[in-house]
Order: structure tokens, then sequence, then C-alpha cells
């Protein structure tokens, strides 16, 4: 069947609905604003929640006029395939290997956050990595680590977006039985994901799907995409199966879902590599965050600044910033599996929520 | 002045709420549009952004427009040409992997994968090749669901112009993908 090239386009256009955290973070943060403009609380009883269904705005009469979607089919499952592979790029063995020299205590996140005080070459002229080996050495050292990821997206420099991310295996790829309670690598991928906004829990996550085989890296894709976090949809759906824990604090219920997952894309030394080979990443300084000396990272265009330390040569920091665009921060920290981080990995449910399907 | 006028304050509180309620009526479309052009991530990020920037422009925003969409997808290509200028990717062509990239199978139907699958890397590069303009009106088009009118608006830009820009890239993405005209693309191109 040849199908025309603009029904074709239609199908490519389908994009699967935002997470229910997402557009409730962005109609706070709304709600807020309003609430600074006005001095009342005029939304708060409309939030959070999926849009509802259309309606008459007080004073607003809308006649909105909806055609249908010109195309209601799925996506090509190459693309489907392309996506799963290169999101989930991955090149390490899962031999387990030595902590480097200089690394965390187990149980002790490396490092902590802290203030960027950057020193060395000039910004604006940034060199290849001398030490690329070593830093890609102490990369794959952090594989079977428990990786967590604290993301702020600040908008006109206030903080309106915290979202806490955990995962294990640090590289995504089948577990290696390292665990420090002796738990075993079931091949499974355990991830958490709790979302803050102005401070109060918003959401708490847990998912749990398939770890994916190593896949060798494509040069150059992706090198401005060092980190996202699993997302899932409820099936019908592309991805892989997984289980979902959904625990919402706006409206104190609970409930668990077998979905489909997209796997979270993860730092992995394979893709830095070829990331460095690829001259996407270059050396620009050097600086301290929070008393740890750390090596400073710039891709070609200048859009990210990685922070890798220079001890253990771990991620430390990734940041994307610039005039009229919300600052975005991400604090790497490697944990070693022991009984207590591994918990870290099960949202709590709270004994009066309800438990409520999905 | 509306802040020593209770009823003054009053209204324009209604009319702030009124304007919340339609934001949030249209949340997911705004995300979906920038999960479209900009990638999941950044439709995350910027879906805040999008909507602060419309609620401080909503004195601008004119109650007779039947559909708001298009207004509010102005603003959101507004915040997403930032993001990529920040990136430093050079536009609208640059995010084209990113968007191509978002997928969704929810109505599986093998045929159609396996056509859509065999064509995807030719209509991406067919969408690389089309100007700016024209693909702007093509995707407001083909993926928001828009009239072209809508379209105009969204860009702002007439709509007998946004109409021609939308017939000439239906023609070329047609040609292109057909394999029947790259020769014209080009020249299309330099046009």
């Amino acid at each position: 069947m040849i199908m025309d090239a603009i029904e074709l386009l239609g199908r490519l256009g389908q994009v699967e609905p935002a997470d229910q955290a997402v557009v409730d973070a962005a109609l706070r943060g709304l709600a807020l604003a309003a609430r600074r403009d006005t001095g009342q609380d005029i939304t708060a009883r409309e939030w959070p929640g999926r849009p509802g269904p259309r309606a008459a705005a007080p004073g607003r009469p809308l006649r909105v006029r909806r055609r249908p979607r010109p195309v209601t089919a799925a996506v090509a499952a190459v693309a489907v395939a392309a996506v799963a592979a290169l999101a989930v790029v991955t090149g390490i063995g899962r031999a387990p290997l030595p902590r480097p020299a200089g690394a965390r205590p187990p149980g002790q996140a490396h490092p902590r956050p802290g203030r960027v005080t950057v020193s060395g070459p000039p910004r604006g002229t940034p060199s290849r990595l001398p030490t690329a080996a070593a830093i890609l050495t102490a990369f794959s050292r952090s594989d079977s680590d428990i990786l967590r990821v604290t993301k702020i997206v600040t908008t006109a420099g206030e903080p309106t977006l915290k979202i806490v991310i955990w995962v294990w295996p640090a590289d995504g790829t089948a577990g290696d039985g390292t665990a420090g309670d002796g738990t075993a690598g079931d091949g499974t991928v355990r991830s958490r994901i709790l979302t803050f906004y102005a401070g109060t829990r918003l959401t708490d996550l847990g998912l749990t799907y398939p770890a994916t085989a190593p896949t060798p890296p494509v040069p150059g894709w992706g090198c401005d995409d060092i980190f996202s976090r699993p997302r899932f949809a409820i099936p019908p759906a592309a991805g892989a199966p997984g289980r979902l824990t959904d625990v919402s604090y706006d409206t104190r219920s609970w409930g668990r879902a077998t979905v489909k997952v997209q796997a979270a894309n993860l730092p992995t030394a394979a893709r830095l590599r070829a990331c460095l080979n690829a001259g996407q990443w270059l050396v620009a300084g050097h600086g301290v965050i929070a008393g740890t000396k750390v090596v400073e990272l710039v891709t070609a265009g200048g859009a990210l600044r990685l922070w890798v330390s220079a001890a253990t040569c771990l991620p430390v920091r990734l940041r994307s910033s610039g005039p009229d665009a919300p600052d975005i921060t991400f604090t790497f920290a490697f944990l070693a599996p022991t009984r207590a981080n591994l918990a870290m990995l099960t949202p709590p449910v709270p004994a009066a929520f309800a438990k409520r399907p999905i | 002045m509306p802040d020593s006028d209770p009823p003054a304050m009053a209204a324009a509180a209604a009319q702030a709420a009124a304007f919340c309620d339609l934001l949030r009526q249209h949340s997911l479309a705004i995300h979906a549009y920038l999960a479209r052009r900009g990638g999941r991530d950044a439709a995350d990020d910027l879906l805040g952004d999008v909507l602060l920037r419309a609620y401080a422009a909503r004195l601008r925003y004119d109650e007779r427009w039947p559909d708001p969409r298009p207004w509010l997808y102005g603003i959101a290509r507004n915040v997403l040409r930032e993001h990529w200028r920040r990136a430093g990717q050079g536009g609208e062509a640059a995010a084209a992997p990113a968007r191509l990239a978002v997928t969704e199978d929810p109505w599986p139907d093998v045929d159609s994968r396996l056509d859509a699958a065999a064509r995807r890397a030719d209509l991406r590069r067919a969408l690389d090749r089309l100007a700016d303009g024209d693909r702007e009106v093509l995707l407001l088009v083909t993926w928001e669901g828009l009239t072209p009118a809508e379209a105009a608006l969204a860009l702002g830009i007439p709509p007998g112009t946004a109409r021609s820009r939308l017939h000439r890239a239906r023609a070329v993405m047609r040609q292109l993908l057909a394999g029947e005209a790259a020769g014209q693309a080009a020249s299309y191109q330099e046009a």
C-alpha cells in the first residue's frame, strides 16, 4: 500500500499525551502567576488535573470548532525501534569493576549539589579533552550503582519544578548482582520519579521495566541529550512492558498498572566516548562544586555544560541555560546499591491514600 | 484603578480566571505542539513557560477568535524558537529529527506501519528541504489540525499567503516523495 505523503506526515506527527505531573506543574505555575497578578487564589479549585472537557469560559464564549484529525493510525514501526535503540544507547559490559580511588563511601552521594566556580581556560576556547580515557573508565565503574538525578527548572529566576529521578542500574542494562544487600540483578531496571512544585510533593512514580542489551552508540548522535528519564504510556502504546506505581499527593490516591515504557536515556561511557570522538564535547575549564574539583565540558554548540569530577570522573552536573529560556540544571549522584539506597527506588504509599484504578 | 476599585478588581480576577481556564483546556494541545516540534523533553520543560507568557499577553487575546489554538501556538512557536536559538540548533529544520522521533503507536496498522517505515527517511529529507515558512504552515495544518486561515493567524501572515504556502508545500512534498522532482525541489528552495 502506498500512502499519500501528507497522510504519512500526519501519522508521524502523532505524539503521546503529556505526563500528568508535567501538566500539573505547568498549571500550578500559571495559578501562582495569576495569584500574584490578581491577589486572589482564582484557580486553586481548578488544579490539578488533566484539562477537562471544553467549556465556555465565564464571560468569554468559546465557539471552538475542532476538525477531525487528518490521521488516526500508528507511527512507523521502524521509527519506534530506532527511537528505542537510540534512546538507550549503551555499550558497557556488566562486569563489576572496582570503584575508583576517592569514590564516596557506600550510601553517600557524590558529590553534593552546590555552587559552581569555574577557572581555567577562558570560555569560548574549548579544547579537545586530553583525559577522555580516564573519564570513560570512571563512567564504566558506576554502572552497577544507582543513578540519582535531580532536575531543577528555573523560570524568571524562580525554581518552578523539581524532579528527582532514581535509576538502577545506572547504565540501564541488565543487572549484575552486585547489590549491597545481596540481591541479584534480575534483568530489570527500577526507576522512581518524584516531582515537586514550589516545594510541594506532587507525584511519586515507580517504574520497573526490562533492561536493554548493550547497543553500540551512533557517533555524534544525541550528544546534547545526555539524560532523559524513563517515560510511560497506558497500553496500547509503543514501548517495553513495565509496571507502574503512581502515587498522587494532589488527589491523595495511588494505583498500579501495566504500562508501556520508553527507557531512560542514561549517561554511559560509550555514549560519551562517541561524543568526544566526534568533537561534540570539549573542555571548557576547571572548577569546584561543593568542594569537589570538576572538569567542565561544553558541547560544540555551547548549548550545554557538563561538569565531571576531577577525582572520580563521574558526571556531577549538567546545565542548560540562556536568555529568555528556563534554566535547567541536572545534578548527578551515584549511590552504592545498598539496602537503604535500594529502598529509595520504591515510592512509599501513605496509609491514608485511597487506591484508584489507572 | 483596579488596585483601589473592588468591582474592577473582581472583574479583573474573573477575567484572569476565565483565561486560566482557557489555558488549562488547551494545555495538552500546547504540549503536543511543543513535543512534535522540539521533542518530548523540550515540551515538558517549555509548557509552563508558554502558559505564563500567554497569561502575561492575555490582553492581546481577541475574544472573537473562534479557536484560541492558533494564538497559543504562535506563542509556543516563539518560545520554541528561543529554545532553539539557545541550543544553537539553527531553527526548525534542525529539530526535524526530534519531532519525527516522538512516537506513539496506539492503533496498530501493519500495512501502514510498514509503508511509513520505508518512507520515513524520505519524508524527513523532504521536510528539511521545504522553506521554513512553507513547512510551518504545512505542519500547523497537518499536525495541529488548523485551517490555513488559523495557521495564518498563528504565524502572523495573511490568509492568502498561508494558503499559497500550504499548496506549494503539499505539492513539493508529494513530488519529492514520489521521487519525481528532486531537481525541482532544489530550485524551489532557492526561489
